[in-house]
């Protein structure tokens, strides 16, 4: 007689799927989401926000061993973005397979297609959602946002003494280097070549009497580039390296350190034109231009707590203009980007001295999604809970009777 | 019938143990408020009548952004120089006389050679003293300026050092922190001491007296030659000689008056109706004679009209309080018309009121004893008369805090919770309401007896933090925050979060205490009715911290173009949410039951502590406030309390498990010897 499988027993895939939308798998996944979280929250002390979230939450690193006030947890525990995924399949099976979809389940089933939405937001927000910002000087106009962390190499072509044609080594390409690499790019529409090499993400430029704080890169110019962890506060970091500018042939031109906070970019002469090459913050570039005709800050009298700031701008598109008022929790939304009030400067500033403004510039195609997602869980929870509770007084009034 | 016995020795543990509990924050709340064991005796010292507190109390003064009555300005710097709201001394006949904020600055002010006497200023640590070359008296006591003042010049010159110290990020130890705090202090002190030296003083005008002597002469008489003296000191700078003798020695005068009374009092409004900032006498003073400020002949006009004031004293003393009161009225007057006043009244009603103090201790201490008192004989005519005095006081205190939070809210002129120090009425005035709906759907009178206890802790809390601080915790809000829409929506419902989700730890305890002390008798019905309420609580724990936590994320993309910054406060609040999902979903996958859920709804709270308060002392992110180590402290205490108290919640739980296996065993057993 040939072996068959008991009636009862599951097929197993039945068996993978009770599991992945399981009530087992959701708790410890939200109590792994907890625990990381808390993790993160810790650690930001030593390593800074920007840091965290790469470290817990980029798709890049699957796992992480958290440390605290400087020591090693050992741990090995799956990244935050992986698990939050996994999260997103449990609590979409289970809404699916596991859920009673009946009407006194409703306000469950509602909350969690709320979740789901809010999840699927975050998540769109991680891959799809651009920052920057905005500096504008008060009488002055723009039209480019620079990223906070991404550095990019800039290769000026200049007529005279304007630009006329900006060539440029994006982030990407930068950013996996370490600083003893070295990578060569071939600049397509240029006479010459670069040969990048030590770049690191912090740097600084020091002479060779100076007091060490790190390792050092190649003497040029009588400069080394000393290489210096990340700051806390990423945006604060310095990129810099040393750029070799190579004819076709491979042979050596000139080479230079080049640093994000120099006062001057370096300058090379091939062919007879003129090229400068710089560290710089990547650009955005806006589809409208934005004009500050002021700004005003308030403090609260006799005080240094900020009452209010805010930036009459105009909106430059196609030629016709449009006056805007941004200040905090006001931002200006248009053409799926949106400019928060962020900062401003200088701090001490002379009375009737211009100021500038900074506006925070973000494209997020999921702007909103998280507000809609509230609304559906918050309704969710209040019909699943208002009707556990209509419920209860019954019973109990049916007791008391 | 046999557990009675039992029963009734643990209800008497229970019984000291919750008193001892009660009597140890008691304890803490009225620390500050004690006096000192031996009273300074000032025989010359006079008590201020009624009238002239009357007269003083509600004199409008701009302070930390705000315009606010006297008392309450007095109030928080008396706070922070001693420590507490009162002085008693001894006057002449040994009579005690106790001194309150608004005395107590008008003394600084107007009766400085008194208020040098006065023990202004608490000393935590004697070796502050030993360390600016004074000797001490005990370990902590109260000392005046006039004692003080013996080692100012070592207690500044260290001061220095240690404000140096810490603008190059050196931690400073504690002595160093109080020694810079005491200076602090005396110098905030000697602006009051020293505020109306214009008046005292004088300006002496050399040879201007009867046959070449000198001429004393008002401050604000001289400010009326402002324009005079600025053409001679104009001359002087475009010949390129120096200016007369005895104008560079008016000027030198006037420095020292205006500068005495530069960083006091900011009593002034200012009389252009642009101008924001309200102004001391010794800007006032100084702005005149530099050509600069306000409308000089308003200028010279207040000062004069101060002047007046401060020598009715001293000629006419029965005269003060209307000289005062006629003052008064003219700031009000300006103030008004600034419209800057209209909170001033209210806040004279509210430091009257003193709503969260009687609250405090005259309703929710009593409502603590009641409680306790009630288990002596829980089913019996007393039990029940203690019952629904818990219910009436409790009830009483919820109103009483209520009050007292509308008031500040009208104050303010904004939504209940804008800053940590509001938090904390508000959710023990939350608390205290939710137990009460939980009380009144079941019932059971296992809930009541929380709510007074919530109180008590809540509103004790709320005071050591003020007493702390020593700031005033009406502060205007931040730009990012002045938003009453959000405040309104987010905050309130982050924070109804906290008190939710504490009111089910609270009954979770209460589930372990009864089942610690085997109060409830062995009897199931009880331990399911508080299984029952904890997972209804917690439900409305969920939507309230789901909802808020969303809407601060929706508040931050707003504000700054994210929803979710990974701020440790956002991180705090999502931390809640994920707690309660963990449990509620943990209970229906069965992998928490009845003993489970209640030791993870106990953790839930120091989950809440760390969202609450654990986050903002990280020194990192948006809502880092910087925190003393006595709030740390209490932070750590507190995990190590529920940490403790799990411990025996889990050793009783495996205690039980093990228990009922054997039993089970042991049935099996029998039954198969029977078989």
């Amino acid at each position: 007689m040939a072996a068959t499988l008991p009636s009862k027993q599951k097929h197993p895939l039945r068996k993978v799927l009770d599991f992945l939308s399981g009530y087992h798998l959701a708790s410890a996944l939200i109590l792994l989401l907890g625990v990381l979280t808390w993790l993160g929250t810790l650690e930001q002390v030593d390593l800074g926000l920007y840091e965290v979230k790469r470290k817990y939450f980029s798709a890049s690193n699957p796992f992480l061993v958290p440390k605290y006030n400087g020591y090693t947890i050992p741990i090995i525990l799956p990244n935050a973005y992986w698990v939050g995924m996994l999260f997103f399949v449990n609590l979409l099976l289970g809404t699916i397979f596991k859920a009673r979809w009946r009407w006194a389940s409703s306000g469950t089933l509602i909350a969690h297609a709320g979740m789901l939405l809010m999840l699927l937001g975050a998540f769109v927000t991680q891959h799809w959602s651009t920052r920057g910002n905005m500096a504008i000087n008060e009488g002055e106009t723009s039209d480019v946002a620079q990223h906070y962390f991404d550095h990019v190499i800039e290769v000026t072509e200049m007529e005279g003494s304007a630009p006329s044609k900006v060539h440029v080594i994006e982030t990407k390409h930068l950013k996996d280097l370490d600083p003893e690499d070295t990578r060569l790019f071939r600049m397509e529409n240029l006479p010459f070549d670069l040969k990048v090499e030590g770049y690191q993400s912090n740097a600084r430029p020091v002479t060779p009497g100076q007091p060490r704080n790190g390792d050092r890169g190649t003497l040029v110019d009588g400069y080394h580039l000393e290489f210096r962890e990340d700051e806390v506060e990423s945006e604060r970091n310095m990129g810099g390296c040393k750029v070799t500018v190579l004819n076709k042939q491979g042979e050596k031109i000139d080479e230079f350190l080049v640093w994000l906070m120099a006062f001057h970019p370096a300058t090379v002469r091939v062919e007879d034109k003129f090229y400068t090459v710089k560290v710089n913050k990547s650009s955005w570039k806006m589809p409208f231009e934005v004009h500050l005709t002021d700004f005003t800050h308030e403090y609260h009298p006799g005080t240094m707590r900020p009452k209010r700031f805010e930036s009459e701008v105009e909106r430059i598109e196609r030629g016709q203009k449009e006056h805007v008022l941004i200040k905090m929790n006001e931002p200006m939304r248009h053409d799926g980007l949106t400019f928060f009030q962020a900062s401003w400067g200088p701090q001490n500033a002379r009375p009737g001295q211009d100021l500038f403004s900074v506006f925070e510039v973000v494209k997020n195609p999921a702007d909103k999604w998280p507000e809609i997602s509230m609304w559906i869980v918050g309704i969710g929870l209040l019909i699943q809970f208002g009707m556990k509770l209509v419920m209860f007084i019954y019973n109990q009034a049916k007791r008391d009777v | 019938m046999s557990e009675a016995p039992n029963t009734n020795w643990r209800r008497w543990v229970a019984f000291v143990l919750v008193l001892l509990g009660i009597g140890l924050l008691f304890s803490r709340a009225v620390k500050g408020m004690l006096p000192e064991k031996s009273l300074v005796k000032i025989v010359e010292y006079e008590p201020w009548s009624e009238e002239v507190l009357d007269a003083a109390r509600g004199i409008p003064v701009q302070d930390g952004g705000r315009v606010k009555p006297l008392e309450t300005y007095a109030g928080y710097k008396m706070l922070g120089m001693r420590g507490d709201r009162r002085i008693t001394i001894k006057g002449a006949d040994d009579k005690k006389i106790r001194i309150k904020p608004t005395a107590w600055i008008i003394d600084a002010l107007f009766r400085p050679e008194l208020a040098v006497k006065l023990p202004t200023f608490r000393i935590d640590n004697s070796e502050v003293l030993d360390r600016i070359g004074l000797k001490g008296r005990a370990k902590r006591d109260r000392y005046s300026y006039e004692e003080v003042n013996k080692a100012r010049a070592e207690m500044f010159k260290l001061a220095t050092e240690y404000e140096q110290l810490a603008k190059g990020d050196i931690d400073l130890d504690t002595v160093q922190k109080q020694t810079l705090a005491l200076a602090r202090s005396v110098r905030d002190f000697e602006a009051l001491l020293g505020y109306f030296s214009f008046v005292r003083a004088g300006v002496e005008l050399a040879g201007a007296g009867v046959e070449g002597s000198s001429q004393l002469q008002r401050t604000s008489t001289v400010m009326a030659t402002a324009e005079v003296i600025q053409g001679v000191l104009e001359q002087a700078r475009t010949t390129g000689q120096a200016p007369p003798t005895h104008v560079q020695d008016i000027l030198r005068q006037i420095t020292n008056l205006s500068n005495a009374a530069r960083y006091g009092l900011v009593v002034l409004p200012p009389s252009d109706p642009e101008k924001t900032e309200w102004v001391t006498a010794g800007t006032r003073i100084w702005d005149v004679m530099m050509g600069e400020g306000d409308d000089p002949e308003v200028a010279v006009s207040d000062i004069g009209e101060l002047e007046n004031l401060v020598l009715i004293l001293y000629q006419q003393p029965d005269e003060f309080a209307g000289a005062l009161e006629t003052w008064r009225k003219g700031i009000e007057e300006r103030a008004e018309e600034r419209d800057e006043f209209s909170s001033v009244p209210l806040e004279l009603s509210y430091n009257k009121g003193n709503w969260f103090f009687r609250a405090l201790f005259l309703v929710f201490l009593p409502g603590c004893l009641f409680v306790v008192l009630s288990w002596l004989s829980p089913k019996s005519l007393w039990g029940r008369v203690m019952y629904w005095l818990v219910w009436g006081f409790t009830s009483v205190g919820l109103v009483m805090t209520i009050i007292g939070m509308t008031q500040r809210s009208l104050i303010m002129d904004r939504p209940p919770v804008g800053n940590l120090y509001d938090t904390m009425p508000y959710i023990t005035a939350g608390g205290v309401l939710l137990i009460l709906i939980v009380e009144g759907l079941t019932r059971r009178g296992l809930a009541l007896g929380l709510a007074p206890i919530m109180g008590f802790v809540g509103l004790t809390m709320a005071r050591l933090y003020e007493f702390g601080d020593a700031s005033d915790p009406m502060d205007p809000l931040l730009a990012v925050l002045r938003s009453n829409y959000w405040l309104t929506t987010h905050v309130l419902s982050v924070t109804a979060g906290y008190f939710a989700g504490l009111v089910a730890a609270g009954l979770s305890l209460v589930y372990l205490f009864l089942r610690m002390f085997k109060l409830d008798g062995g009897d199931t019905s009880v331990r399911r009715a508080l299984t029952r309420m904890v997972y209804g609580v917690l439900c409305f724990t969920l939507l309230l911290s789901l909802i808020g936590t969303v809407l601060g994320g929706v508040w931050a993309n707003d504000s700054w173009g994210r929803f979710w910054g990974w701020d440790p406060k956002e991180n705090g609040a999502l931390m809640i949410v994920l707690w309660v999902l963990f449990i509620l979903h943990a209970r229906m996958g069965g992998v928490l039951r009845e003993w489970g859920l209640h030791l993870a709804t106990i953790f839930l709270s120091a989950v809440i502590t760390f969202s609450w308060w654990h986050v903002n002392l990280l020194g990192v992110g948006l809502h880092s406030y910087g925190f003393s180590d006595s709030k740390k402290a209490a932070v750590f205490w507190f995990y190590g309390i529920i940490g403790a108290v799990l411990f025996i919640g889990i050793g009783m739980m495996i205690h039980e498990k093990l228990e009922m296996r054997a039993k089970r065993l042991a049935k099996a057993a029998g039954d198969g010897v029977k078989a």
